[in-house]
């Protein structure tokens, strides 16, 4: 293996000479060797596996620089923290869900896209007496966390089938009945406070409540359903849900594109096609 | 090894406004392709030797896995809890939830199985968009002579015209499960070109096109009344008929409990997605973190018909730093818009939209011969030029590309005044389960969806038909297996695994290995365990 002499930490290169970064103190949670094509170097690093038998060591590179044996020339994990209860070291510059990985934590399994998109590692959070929650993969490890991964969310409790709504004038009525909590805000930002994304999830509800479903909709539009505002609420308002239904609603109803239907009105005459009735038809298309 | 031009003396070079003098002639595509795809690694590519396809070619680390061991036999299923169902989805991803969606609206009770939780896919990470051909100088005809080109003729002309046939009828059925696109102020879908399209084809939700899709899926499946779904329930193995030739159900496990489970049915949907989590030939992936070719595993052990198994797609433009999103994307959409490719002595390299498996060799040629970027001894990558078309267009990443402007803040980087490293990453498998226009398998009562399944994009995928394939195919598929009425399996074994197990014995392979791989192994804390 021509790889790694990976280890903790590599300075982050881009600090010194450059406006780059000026937060991280960067040190490679994940190094990766990248096989240059050219100078010999295409195969050697993946070659000792013959590609079957076990020679798992040699398939993966990235979990190589994540071992601890493979840390310790001279540099050792400077983060001590707390995950599910574990006393673990971790680097910095890693995530949390690299710091779990690293030190082994078993029971991590909540863990998606790692780039804050899937919304499923969600953990509780705390430093010193505040406790927030947050997405293990966009929170760096730090010294003196202590953190939890949170379980699955549990099955919805308002049901609906967008199949049903048949009429755009019923719809607000439809709403009451499927979140009827949602007009019951206490306005306490317990979903504000909680949404990774900084989503104003209690206006969007407001929103929604007042039948603005267009204006709810795009408020959650960066919403990645990690339902940690359902966790937050006081009223079991369910925000994430009202704020997908706003957004559901506002396609299923309004959302009428003219080159959309066009083609498919074109498509539909084609298929025909094949009766002699359309045969003047041809003309009209492409 | 490290060459290559240093960071500082690079960016010392480096002005957005600079003249980036002309754009080099492309010689010889072929010959970029088989000297820098990582595809043609020497050492890369092996032959099977068990298996339908024994005696084709197969990326190696793949063909281990192919040729591997099970975990169970037949002494594990006693004592089973056993769940009898109309139709399976392994794969709670697009074209998972698209399958289950078709299923449950034909009558049948349909039991979603995911190995994480549901949505947790390569689907919810696709940024750039859906293609679909519905713009007046478009056509479906046009979609698809795009599509088998980008492909170089290597895909099944038969599959890739039924997908961009279903292409404007899938954003319909979109649209009214309801997901939300980008419009034009006349209200008409937004559509961007995008590399290796003739024309303008690609719709789109800003950069957020997967998320919002997987979104509205997941919330549809949750809410339908005959779908159950179980997630953190990845499946081991799948079951045959007592002559192993036909599938009829799936053994799960839970990483919650660990208790297997089997499931008894008349069809399974093969819908587990693409395997960069492999780390095929060492090189990083934006794939989540499930991606680890599962569905491949159990197909090719039922005696499924695999194909392409040698190609794969390395998207030009992963990020090189920061380190934790290295190998993560900056969607293709940046350069539709219009961000260049420049390299460590500021000059453009290719022309940014041609078919990705292009771009990408091109990006590695820059590397290899001492014109790219180098951070440290093992990272180099090219300049992608964001702060030129921030000049260009300004507050069009902000407006367009919320998700890669979220993404670089939490590491203090600003895209729209320092250009983005960025190096090929491990992105597609292009390959697959050979399917018919119904998704279905060479293996009756298997059928597969999306990722896992080939034939459609040949040996190089383009931007934006991954997600209308999921839809096309996976209602397709849908469909197709709730017309199987008969009543049900008789009996269920593993004939199949013992069919393999022979198989390899014969060819003097090792049986050391087991697969499938469930979890990558620096995710092994979870409480998968061999």
């Amino acid at each position: 293996m021509t790889t790694s002499k990976t280890r903790y930490p590599l300075p982050n290169p881009l600090d010194e000479a450059t406006s780059h970064s000026t937060r991280l103190q960067e040190t490679a949670a994940k190094s990766l060797v990248i096989p240059q094509a050219g100078e010999g170097a295409p195969s050697p690093q993946s070659s000792p596996a013959s590609g079957r038998g076990g020679e798992r060591e040699n398939q993966l590179l990235i979990p190589e620089s994540l071992r601890e044996s493979h840390v310790n020339d001279g540099h050792q994990p400077d983060v001590a923290l707390t995950i599910n209860g574990l006393a673990v070291n971790a680097h910095t510059g890693m995530t949390l869900v690299e710091a779990a990985w690293h030190a082994g934590v078993p029971r991590v399994t909540g863990v998606g896209c790692m780039e804050g998109v899937c919304g499923s590692c969600r953990v509780m959070l705390r430093r010193g007496k505040n406790v927030t929650v947050g997405l293990a993969c966009q929170t760096f490890a730090e010294d003196g966390i202590e953190v939890v991964f949170m379980p699955p969310a549990s099955a919805p409790r308002h049901h609906y089938d967008i199949g049903d709504f048949k009429d755009a004038w019923d719809i607000h009525a439809r709403f009451q009945d499927i979140f009827p909590e949602a007009s019951r805000c206490r306005h306490c930002h317990g979903c504000d406070n909680a949404c990774p994304k900084g989503i104003t999830v209690e206006n969007g509800v407001a929103l929604a409540a007042a039948g603005r479903y267009r204006d709810a909709g795009e408020a959650f539009f960066e919403c990645v359903m990690c339902e940690l505002c359902d966790v937050a609420c006081p009223e079991l308002i369910a925000p994430a849900h009202v704020g997908l239904f706003s957004r559901r609603i506002t396609a299923h109803f309004h959302l009428r594109p003219p080159n959309l239907i066009h083609r498919l009105e074109e498509l539909r005459r084609e298929r025909q096609g094949a009766t002699p009735i359309e045969s003047d038809e041809n003309d009209n298309e492409s | 090894m490290s060459n290559g031009i240093p960071l500082a003396e690079a960016l010392a070079r480096y002005r957005p406004d600079a003249d980036l003098g002309s754009l080099p002639e492309l010689a010889d595509t072929d010959t970029l392709l088989n000297t820098y795809h990582p595809d043609h690694l020497r050492g890369s590519v092996i032959k099977l030797a068990v298996g339908a396809n024994a005696g084709e070619s197969c990326q190696r680390e793949l063909a281990g896995l192919l040729q591997a061991e099970a975990f169970i036999d037949e002494a594990d299923l006693a004592g089973t809890p056993v769940t009898d169902i109309d139709v399976l989805v392994i794969g709670g991803g697009g074209a998972g939830c698209a399958a289950a969606l078709a299923a449950a609206e034909k009558g049948a009770r349909v039991l979603l199985a995911t190995k994480l939780r549901l949505g947790d896919s390569n689907t919810v990470m696709a940024e750039g968009g859906i293609q679909a051909a519905i713009e007046p100088d478009d056509s479906v005809q046009r979609h698809i002579q795009d599509t088998l080109r980008g492909g170089h003729h290597a895909g099944d002309p038969a599959l890739v015209s039924a997908m961009a046939g279903d292409g404007p009828e899938v954003l319909r059925w979109l649209i009214r499960q309801g997901m939300q696109f980008e419009q034009t102020p006349s209200g008409d879908l937004h559509t961007r070109r995008a590399g290796g399209m003739s024309t303008a084809r690609l719709v789109h939700c800003r950069d957020y096109t997967g998320l919002e899709m997987m979104r509205v899926l997941r919330e549809a499946v949750i809410q339908h009344r005959s779908i159950e779904v179980w997630e953190q329930s990845p499946a081991v193995e799948l079951l045959s008929n007592e002559h192993g030739q036909k599938c009829v159900g799936a053994v799960l496990t839970s990483l919650l409990d660990n208790q297997l489970r089997i499931v008894r049915t008349r069809s399974v949907i093969l819908a587990t997605g693409g395997l960069g989590r492999l780390h095929l030939n060492g090189f990083p992936t934006s794939n989540h973190l499930g991606a680890t070719g599962d569905g491949l595993v159990l197909a090719y052990r039922i005696g499924a018909r695999l194909r392409e198994l040698d190609s794969f797609q390395y998207h030009p433009t992963g990020l090189l730093h920061p380190t934790h999103l290295s190998g993560k994307l900056v969607t293709e959409g940046v350069r539709a818009a219009g961000a260049l490719l420049v390299n460590g002595l500021g000059h453009r390299f290719i022309d940014e939209l041609l078919p990705r498996d292009i771009v990408c060799s091109a990006i590695l040629r820059e590397c290899s011969e001492g014109r790219g970027i180098r951070i440290d001894d093992q990272r180099v990558g090219v300049w992608l030029d964001t702060p030129r078309l921030e000049r260009a267009q300004p507050g069009l990443l902000e407006k367009q590309f919320p998700n890669l402007m979220t993404r670089t803040r939490v590491s203090g980087i600003d895209p729209r005044t320092e250009p983005l490293l960025v190096h090929p990453t491990l992105h597609y498998q292009n390959g697959g389960a050979v399917i018919d226009t119904n998704g279905a398998t060479t293996v009756p009562g298997l059928y597969a969806v999306g990722e896992v399944a080939g034939g459609i994009h040949g040996r190089n995928r383009i931007m934006g038909n991954a997600l209308l394939e999921i839809i096309s195919f996976g209602r397709r598929a849908g469909i197709a297996a709730t017309a199987n009425r008969d009543r049900g399996p008789k009996k269920v074994t593993l004939e199949h695994v013992n069919r393999l197990r022979r198989a390899l014995t014969l060819a003097g392979m090792p049986m050391t290995q087991r697969a499938p791989q469930i979890l990558p192994d620096y995710a092994a804390g979870g409480v998968w365990n061999r």
